[in-house]
């Protein structure tokens, strides 16, 4: 199949990338570490102080946060479609991507697969391997729960990536992303849980955060991952999740559909 | 006198290159590589050098430890009497360095802020700036662009820049590294004549180091020339061309062409096309002359004209007569 | 090399660098309502989280936000000057670094002056803004002393910090991918900036005052304004704060030295 054979050479072109340079990859594997371990201190010394605060167990919560770090650098939520498209536009080289045969928005998402696939490889695969011998973090308690687990993070990663992605073709019209990524960095930040999971905000900001599509990119995997979520609320959340796929796949297709006729127009 | 003296200059580099696969930085190969590997000469005040070489035999190297850049290996250099990297800040008071293609301006301010810099950072008198500065629009024009951002200056235009910057504090050395790649061919003279002018109105010495041959040819009495790190040649270009290329060629093209093969005393035939034949002699012991009177004397000559070789000639026989440069691999 | 010579050349660089930053407009309010927008997020989270905690490691949420912002305000001035340390990697490739060494000046200050990013002073400001609202919700009273200490200390905080920058942007000198070491501390400058480093234990504390000295940007400075400096390690080390200062500028500017004779004997 075509698609996997392309799909392979993206992920070879990234894992070449990051490991080119010994010096840089072994810098990225200790932050990714050093992150993991200041997730875990905190929240230790936190559960410490207020155990009654937390409807989950202190290893619950550790593994909250070592597994979000794992997460977030796998999905890599502050890289992605959108700065790909802009530097595209504003090289130019976008054309050589429109003249392939293939839907560009399919183009963009096979591409950041395959480097989330060969960071993967080689990052978040083996900090998670040392995080697990090192730090006392759980794997989900059942295999069912692997699997909803595993099934909510790839409706996350196509979350991002429609999110992304419409924020990327914003960027056709301004022709820089800045005012918009700072913004937007901040919703993720704020309301994804990535950090602070959802159950500690004031009801008030939880409520925003729930329509949002931003809590289905971690606090819906991470709380399947470590049972805060089970049976029935499992197949809610999971749904909500599809819900904004849909939503956001549609409008990435409306979104390129007037972006290209456009870009045809007025060339670059 | 002799105002730059180098001694046995030497300078070792040590190379290291990794190793293949994914764990190659942890197997690495150091080699030695003598990029100037015992060069003297010396320079007299007021010449105009050119430093010919093949790419990687030692040029840039060798105007980097005249410049203060590299400290060397082993050897000695003085220029202008100061030990180059040892008296590295009195060293630049006294010399301009133009890089080839890189500007050594601020790129967003307008020309004449970075010459105003300039003119802190070398001391120079506000008087004494200010005249160069007239001295300079007259030969460069920089009144044009002088209050414009260097980025927002055609290239031309920046070269000028460029030289009107390095010659603001009067230095008694100018080394000039490639300055004219990428230059078109009024840049390029403009260039030429800016060097002779200020050579000839300030008795500055120029150390130029360029492939480009109409300016060796034009401007330097006396060229060197290195490969892998050895001095080849030094002297005048007049003297080279008797060394190197002592062979004119007399182009004679005949009416019809002749049943037999030409043949003339004094020369011989190195080519043919057609009715055209190039005649080579040594000019040592013919003369164009006596050769085109035999020709015309034995054949129907329509047209002939004589080509004497030029510095390019010279330095391919030179590059030719050594062994094979290993290229780069692309 | 006259020192006064360099500060000359110093301030006309500087005043070259306000005219070539000549962008002020909407870029730059952009540039600034992003980095307030970004910080503002973080400190919510972390009001978020000491809404259900009451404090970290002793630390109650106006005592942390007068942390973070000590060091967003010791960050943004080193910035101002040192953006361009980060090219000390590509000049030495390229060879831009000979430029300055053909000129009667020091290169480094030569270096230091080609690029003076004004935007850093959001940083600056908001990081003042944080701590004197901190000031306020505390209920500090400071003499004039204590006014003047607080000052001397965060210019010894930066201090600090562009010495640890000019250090390992120098390392550009030995290996190519200098960026990666900075990169490699980013981390832990994180963590150092968000939470009072004991609640790490002893070891990263020994980490981050003697090794990779960033507790004396803002930690330090701040068990010294806020009088708690009991807690620290020892009671006199907060004190050596505006020493550290010097200390690790002087080491840092000993990096770049020695990077540099490296350079000339070298090559690139």
């Amino acid at each position: 199949m075509k698609i996997l054979r392309v799909m392979r050479g993206f992920i070879r072109q990234g894992i070449q990338v990051k490991t080119t340079y010994g010096m840089a990859y072994a810098m990225r594997l200790v932050n990714v570490f050093v992150k993991m371990v200041a997730f875990y201190v905190l929240w230790s010394v936190l559960y410490e102080s207020a155990p009654g605060a937390f409807p989950v167990s202190q290893v619950e919560m550790v593994t909250y946060g070592a597994v979000s770090v794992m997460l977030g650098e796998f999905i890599q939520w502050w890289d992605g479609p959108h700065f790909y498209i802009i530097t595209q536009i504003r090289r130019g080289t976008i054309t050589s991507d429109l003249v392939r045969p293939v839907y560009f928005p399919f183009q963009v998402f096979s591409r950041c697969l395959g480097e989330s696939l060969a960071e993967f490889i080689t990052v978040v695969f083996p900090a998670a391997l040392v995080a697990y011998l090192v730090l006392p973090i759980s794997l989900p308690a059942t295999l069912t729960q692997g699997l909803y687990f595993a099934l909510s993070l790839v409706q996350s990663y196509l979350i991002l990536f429609g999110l992304n992605c419409l924020v990327g073709f914003i960027g056709f019209y301004t022709l820089s992303l800045r005012g918009i990524q700072h913004a937007y960095h901040g919703l993720i930040m704020l309301l994804s849980g990535a950090w602070v999971p959802l159950w500690f905000f004031p009801s008030w900001l939880r409520q925003v955060a729930e329509v949002l599509p931003f809590r289905g990119l971690f606090f819906t995997p991470l709380s399947i991952y470590i049972g805060e979520l089970q049976g029935q609320s499992i197949a809610g959340t999971l749904l909500s999740q599809t819900v904004w796929i849909v939503i956001l796949l549609l409008g990435v297709g409306l979104a390129w559909r007037v972006v290209h006729s456009r870009l045809v127009v007025q060339g670059g | 006198m002799a105002i730059v003296e180098v001694r046995d200059l030497v300078k070792i580099f040590r190379v290291r290159k990794r190793g293949t696969g994914p764990l190659g930085f942890l197997r690495r190969k150091t080699r030695e590589v003598h990029a100037v590997d015992g060069i003297s000469f010396d320079v007299e005040e007021g010449e105009i050098v050119g430093y010919i070489g093949p790419n990687g035999a030692g040029k840039s190297t060798t105007v980097k430890c005249l410049t203060g850049i590299l400290v060397p290996t082993s050897g000695v250099v003085t220029v202008g009497g100061l030990v180059p990297w040892r008296d590295r800040i009195k060293n630049g008071r006294q010399i301009g360095v133009v890089f080839g293609q890189k500007t050594s301006l601020w790129w967003d301010v307008p020309v004449i802020d970075t010459y105003r810099l300039l003119r802190d950072i070398y001391d120079v008198p506000e008087p004494v700036f200010r005249r160069n500065l007239g001295l300079l629009d007259d030969i460069l024009g920089l009144k044009e662009f002088q209050d414009t951002p260097v980025r927002q200056l055609s290239l031309g235009q920046r070269v000028r820049a460029d030289l009107g910057a390095v010659m603001l504090h009067n230095p008694r050395f100018l080394f000039l590294d490639e300055p004219t790649i990428g230059l078109d061919v009024a840049a390029k003279e403009r260039l030429r004549v800016f060097i002779a002018n200020m050579n000839a109105a300030t008795r500055v010495t120029v150390f130029l180091t360029t492939h480009d041959m109409s300016e060796i040819e034009r401007l330097c009495r006396r060229i060197m020339i290195i490969d892998r790190g050895r001095l080849v040649y030094s002297g005048s270009i007049s003297d080279a061309i008797q060394k190197y290329a002592p062979c004119s060629d007399v182009v004679v093209e005949l009416a019809e062409t002749p049943s037999g093969p030409v043949v003339v005393e004094g020369g011989e035939v190195v080519r043919q096309e057609g009715a055209r034949y190039w005649i080579r002699f040594r000019r040592d012991q013919t003369t164009a002359g006596h050769l085109v009177g035999q020709l015309m004397a034995k054949y129907p000559v329509k047209d002939f004209r004589v080509d004497d070789p030029n510095v390019e000639q010279i330095v391919k026989t030179v590059y030719g007569a050594l062994a094979p440069v290993e290229e780069a691999p692309k | 090399m006259s020192k006064v010579r360099n500060l000359r050349h110093y301030w006309r660089f500087v005043r070259i660098g306000f005219a070539s930053q000549a962008q002020y407009g909407v870029d730059f309010f952009i540039g600034a309502f992003g980095v307030v927008l970004l910080n503002l997020v973080d400190l919510v989270l972390l009001g978020v989280l000491l809404q259900r905690f009451t404090a970290i490691g002793g630390w109650n949420i106006w005592e942390i936000v007068f942390l973070f912002s000590f060091y967003l305000a010791a960050m943004g001035l080193q910035n101002i000057f040192t953006v361009h340390l980060g090219q000390i990697e590509a000049y030495v490739q390229d060879g831009t670094l000979d430029q300055f060494l053909v000129r009667p000046s020091s290169p480094l200050i030569q270096l230091m002056g080609r690029e003076i990013n004004h935007g850093n002073i959001t940083h600056v400001v908001t990081g003042v803004a944080g701590i004197v609202v901190a000031y306020g919700r505390l209920g500090l009273h400071w003499t004039f002393a204590e006014g003047v200490l607080a000052v001397v200390l965060l210019v010894c905080g930066a201090l600090v910090l562009v010495g640890l920058v000019l250090g390992l942007c120098s390392l550009a000198f030995w290996t190519i991918r200098s960026r990666e070491f900075l990169y490699g501390t980013l981390q832990i400058q994180e963590v150092v900036q968000h939470y009072p480093v004991h609640i790490f234990g002893r070891w990263f504390q020994v980490l981050v005052t003697g090794v990779l000295p960033f507790a004396f940007i803002n930690y330090y400075p701040t068990l010294v304004l806020l009088g708690r400096t009991g807690e620290a390690m020892h009671p006199l080390l907060p004190w050596l704060s505006p020493l550290a200062g010097v200390l690790v500028l002087l080491g840092g500017i000993a990096v770049w030295k020695l990077g540099l004779s490296r350079y000339q004997s070298t090559g690139s």
